[in-house]
């Protein structure tokens, strides 16, 4: 019994001492490519230039090794896309917090005037994966996310 | 005491289970009091059950779906205005009056908005004018408004054309509505008169007026105090004939009355708010084109009466180049409540 336990022990530690190990590499991602993909669930969209994100939404291009970031620029449509590789950890947790910021500006936008909006703005998804970011309002928030959590596997 | 017990433990069942039927019988998606959609049941699946978004989901439709909710909501409300607590919600009751709490001005919005005005501005070559609506706090004179500093501070700061409205709507709370944050058919009209007197034009001035006497707007639906009456919204109908062209189609008057039975009556206004709206009045002189909010859309009908073309686009959902239509205008008004000037995030696209 004793013997069975301090193999059960060992392997515990060795298990946790290889999570401490160097992280393992995220894969790279084509930005382009994924947002293609995302298209059909998308209407006409908007593309600001880097004064824009930087004033509209307070995204600096210093902080992106590569980045495309679509506005709705159809009607009464909350849809908003952003697929960032960010320059480092903290470029990216801005970035994080940035889109936290823009979901709530969204929310207080659409919570009187376009309840439908509304709702989908409360479903928006910040994701990261390594030093990526995708952020997604849309009715097909799902379908994005999982198209985005399929690109690294 | 057995029998006691039997009482209070069936009382309690009981009231489990009509609890449980009433969730299970809960089909409503929208409340037409709140002015909102309620949160949809959400999909289980392992990494939104582990990540714990599931089980918010599942307490927000829970909130959402309890049997009597508008009465919970209603008596919770109540209960905070007796408490002395209204002053930490955003909606104050003031007067009777259901009224926004003041606005929380970020510098950082005041200073890009106005630049992106100011930008907008010397790149055209026609006039470009700037009204600011104070709020209904503000007419109401309540100490903790200070729109006549905040609207000072952006007339300081901006090169544009400025129309004072302060002293129309100090002291006159009966120009805003008691359970919405807009102006009424009437405090639009005295924004429009003080438009037409400050570029030499000269108002029209007749109207019929018709009541709708069952409006109650969105401070109500975001209030929850349920028992405040209805009041009069008011369609003022000038001479001119006026067509709108909205979302491409086109629709003969301002008002679109079938909105007078949608959740929000106050859409009966160019159909709510919309990216792109044109009126044109075939007897009206000259073309204008307001960059806007809401609060236009109640005034754009009192414009469309002196002017040939108004043209109206809201930033939040209008993307091209604003500049493109000002070259067909003579002049262009940049018409917000003082609120949404401060706050909104999209007047820096104005290009």
């Amino acid at each position: 019994m004793k013997k069975l336990i301090c193999v059960l022990i060992t392997v515990c530690l060795v298990l946790s001492l290889s999570a401490c190990g160097k992280k393992e590499e995220t894969a790279s991602l084509d930005i382009d490519v994924l947002y293609e993909s995302f298209q059909q669930y998308l209407p006409d969209m908007f593309f600001p230039d880097e004064a824009t994100l930087m004033n509209f939404l307070g995204i600096s291009v210093d902080d992106c090794v590569r980045y495309k970031v679509a506005i709705c620029a159809e009607g009464l449509r909350a849809d908003e896309v952003w697929l960032i590789e960010a320059k480092d950890d903290t470029a990216l947790k801005k970035l994080e917090e940035l889109a936290q910021v823009r979901i709530q500006s969204k929310l207080d936008e659409t919570e009187t005037y376009a309840p439908d909006q509304y709702l989908i703005v409360q479903k928006a998804e910040v994701l990261t994966n390594g030093r990526y970011l995708a952020f997604f309002i849309s009715p097909d928030v799902e379908s994005m996310k999982a198209g985005f959590e399929a690109a690294f596997q | 005491m057995k029998k006691h017990n039997v009482i209070m433990a069936s009382l309690f069942f009981g009231f489990l289970g009509v609890m449980a039927i009433g969730y299970f019988f809960s089909r409503d998606t929208f409340s037409r009091m709140e002015k909102r959609y309620l949160a949809e049941a959400p999909k289980l699946s392992w990494s939104r059950f582990l990540d714990g978004s599931w089980g918010k989901q599942t307490d927000t439709y829970l909130i959402d779906h309890v049997p009597g909710r508008n009465l919970y909501v209603g008596v919770n409300a109540y209960c905070e205005m007796l408490l002395g607590r209204q002053k930490t919600k955003s909606i104050w009751v003031l007067d009777g009056k259901l009224v926004r709490s003041p606005v929380s001005p970020q510098p950082e919005f005041e200073e890009r908005n106005v630049a992106a005005v100011n930008r907008f501005a010397q790149e055209l070559e026609i006039p470009v004018s700037m009204a600011l609506v104070p709020s209904c706090g503000f007419a109401l004179e309540a100490p903790e408004y200070d729109d006549d500093a905040l609207i000072e501070s952006v007339y300081d700061k901006t090169a544009l054309e400025t129309v004072d409205l302060r002293n129309i709507y100090r002291n006159k709370p009966e120009l805003y509505y008691s359970t919405d944050h807009h102006w009424t058919s009437a405090g639009a009209f005295e924004c429009y008169k003080a438009l037409m007197y400050a570029w030499g034009k000269t108002p029209e001035e007749t109207y019929t007026v018709e009541g709708f006497d069952h409006f109650r707007g969105a401070n109500y639906a975001a209030s929850g105090l349920w028992l405040t009456p209805e009041e009069t919204l008011e369609l003022w109908t000038g001479p001119a004939t006026i067509t709108v062209q909205n979302n491409e189609l086109t629709h003969e008057g301002v008002f679109y009355r079938e909105r007078l039975e949608d959740y929000d009556p106050y859409m009966v206004f160019l159909d709510g708010n919309q990216p792109f709206v044109q009126l044109h009045n075939p007897n009206g002189t000259g073309s204008l084109l307001v960059i806007r909010d809401s609060y236009a859309s109640s005034l754009a009908g009192f414009l469309a009466q002196s002017y040939e073309n108004v043209i109206l686009v809201d930033l939040r959902y209008y993307r091209q180049p604003v500049s493109q239509l000002a070259a067909s205008c003579d002049r262009v008004l940049i018409l917000y409540s003082l609120e949404n000037f401060l706050t909104d995030t999209n007047i820096v696209l104005l290009k």
